[in-house]
């Protein structure tokens, strides 16, 4: 039996990811822990930390390139939009080289520059949103420290500019975390779920089985609880949801919704 | 500042963070036991289905079997390429030699069950036939028919292929994002799920199948950091030469109209191209790309 030939790992459900302590094959990263993998996704624009991609987005009007740093610029603003440091994110330019995201070098209250290598075309188009998930006391970081408040969080990605490319709506946000199910202080309740799609997941990692010492209450309902603490986010229409990420071999994608916001359903951002 | 608030979570990517964020998880200040992880890349290889990979990934010595080995070990015959050297990082030939973190099962793009209930279509990669002429239908109300015009050489479909089926008619036509999956398929006629039931004659009708890509991902341990591409060409390129010795390009790519990025670990795509030319098949029968975070872990 060849020693990836699937007899170490988990195969009832895609969703188990690496169940590392059972490969055979030595080293020191294979002694961590079963980890389940979710997308959590809200209405709201995490990467901006605004409802929509564009709030408070600033129209370019023209700028220059000389092949190591382009700036934009913009008509006179009351003060100076972007810090030295901030991440900025600059979309629909009519060339597509001068989009992206990127670190403010320079800036005035009508122009904003950054260390970039394109040149050849006029910078002209085109629209720029500070990138504002890392600020100090942003959704995201709120979230986060949400789930850290019920799980143990093992992996953690972070909001993204696609969010709201490639989704239907600019007001989509998502991120996607591991956490340890042998440490989670909170189950995963998947009874009430009826949109598994005839998928088998395994028992022991429903309410009540299988975590050991391990209080068996709701992810989402815990969730619910912060997001209360915190605002009451869920309940207005800001709808919220965390789903298992299946592994799909082409990657990983959320499948079955493992909880969400009470009072609003929303819907997984299946619908590209 | 939170302790999540952003100086912690990697920003870097590459490419100006169109690329990977993922979790450079040893920068993690909380206290956790499972913080003290290092940085992961995620990538998935597709290969042409009829290489077998998902079909016999379990069989020893499967091919399944020598790429996780080559990604993991290296080829272990000495590579296609002599070593090379790019902006200072020395590329072995054959490539691989990653440290992996997680490795997860082959599946069909188009006929895994998990891909089947998934209706991931739109962003899943696809293998569609071209169209097989169809002579005549019929249906028992659960299970559709219909017989090719010409017999083929081979039976053009495998089980669990999504079907599209065009100009039959009464309730038979369906298009791939249906969830309409062949159960039968000979050189002479195929069988899915349909509620069609009219018998069809002389038909001018075709059928084709979207045969999907074997998949498998895989996540390695890169500790390096990405050095910018500033002034390193068009596209930008970037380096990455940590344990994997990674080297990833870039070029634009439109979604939905939209530019966005694309990679290739070339070091790792050695690696690949070396096993499947030991086997004597084309060393280009697959893809590999870098996982990248959105909504999930993917392709863009």
């Amino acid at each position: 039996m060849p020693q990836y030939a699937g007899n170490l790992y988990d195969q009832s459900n895609a969703s188990e990811v690496a169940v590392n302590t059972q490969k055979a094959s030595p080293s020191s990263l294979f002694g961590t822990r079963n980890l389940k993998f979710f997308t959590f996704s809200i209405f709201y624009n995490l990467y901006t930390n605004q409802n929509d991609f564009g709030d408070g987005s600033i129209s370019v009007t023209g700028g220059t390139a000389d092949g190591k740093q382009v700036t934009y610029t913009f008509a006179p603003q009351a003060s100076v939009p972007y810090a030295v440091g901030d991440t900025i994110f600059v979309y629909d330019m009519d060339h597509g080289q001068y989009n992206g995201e990127y670190t403010v070098v320079a800036s005035t209250n009508s122009s904003v520059t950054v260390d970039w290598y394109a040149t050849g075309n006029t910078v002209t188009g085109g629209n720029i949103v500070r990138v504002a998930y890392n600020d100090a006391d942003s959704f995201y970081s709120y979230i986060v420290r949400a789930i850290q408040k019920v799980a143990e969080v093992y992996y953690l990605s972070a909001p993204t500019w696609k969010d709201a490319f490639y989704t239907e709506t600019n007001d989509f946000g998502n991120f996607v975390f591991g956490i340890s199910d042998e440490l989670t202080a909170y189950d995963v309740d998947f009874s009430n779920d009826n949109s598994d799609g005839g998928h088998t997941y395994p028992t022991g990692f429903g309410a009540g089985e299988g975590a050991p010492g391990a209080t068996p209450t709701d992810l989402a309902s815990a969730l619910q609880n912060a997001f209360d603490a915190i605002g009451g986010w869920g309940g207005n229409g800001d709808g919220w949801s965390i789903a298992v990420c299946d592994d799909l071999g082409w990657g990983f994608a959320p499948g079955r919704l493992a909880g969400e916001s009470t009072g609003y359903s929303l819907v997984s951002p299946n619908n590209l | 500042m939170p302790r999540y608030a952003g100086d912690q979570i990697y920003q870097g990517g590459s490419e100006n963070g169109n690329v990977t964020t993922t979790a450079l998880n040893y920068r993690r200040t909380a206290a956790s036991s499972n913080f003290g992880t290092r940085k992961l890349a995620w990538y998935t290889v597709c290969v042409n289905q009829d290489l077998g990979v998902a079909a016999n990934y379990a069989e020893n010595n499967s091919l399944y079997y020598q790429m996780v080995r080559a990604i993991q070990q290296g080829d272990g015959i000495g590579g296609i390429d002599a070593p090379t050297e790019h902006n200072g990082d020395i590329r072995g030939g054959g490539g691989g030699g990653a440290e992996l973190f997680y490795v997860g099962l082959p599946q069909n793009s188009s006929s895994s069950p998990l891909n089947q209930q998934d209706n991931w279509y739109t962003i899943k990669p696809t293998a569609p036939t071209s169209a097989i002429d169809v002579t005549s239908a019929s249906g028992d109300g659960t299970t559709a028919t219909l017989t090719f015009t010409t017999v083929q050489g081979a039976a053009p479909f495998n089980v669990g292929d999504a079907v599209e089926v065009q100009n039959v008619g009464s309730g038979y036509d369906c298009v791939l994002i249906d969830q309409h999956f062949v159960t039968e398929c000979t050189t002479t006629y195929v069988k899915y799920n349909s509620t069609a039931t009219a018998t069809l004659t002389s038909l001018e009708a075709s059928v084709y199948a979207d045969l999907g890509y074997d998949c498998f991902t895989f996540a390695i341990v890169d500790d390096a950091e990405p050095f910018l591409p500033l002034g390193s060409g068009y596209f930008g390129d970037t380096d990455f030469s940590g344990v994997a010795g990674d080297y990833i390009c870039y070029c634009n790519i439109s979604i939905q109209g939209n530019t966005g990025y694309c990679a290739s670990a070339l070091n790792l795509s050695d690696a690949i191209r070396q096993v499947l030319v030991d086997n004597d098949l084309n060393g280009s029968d697959f893809t590999l790309f870098r996982l990248q975070e959105s909504f999930g872990l993917l392709q863009f």
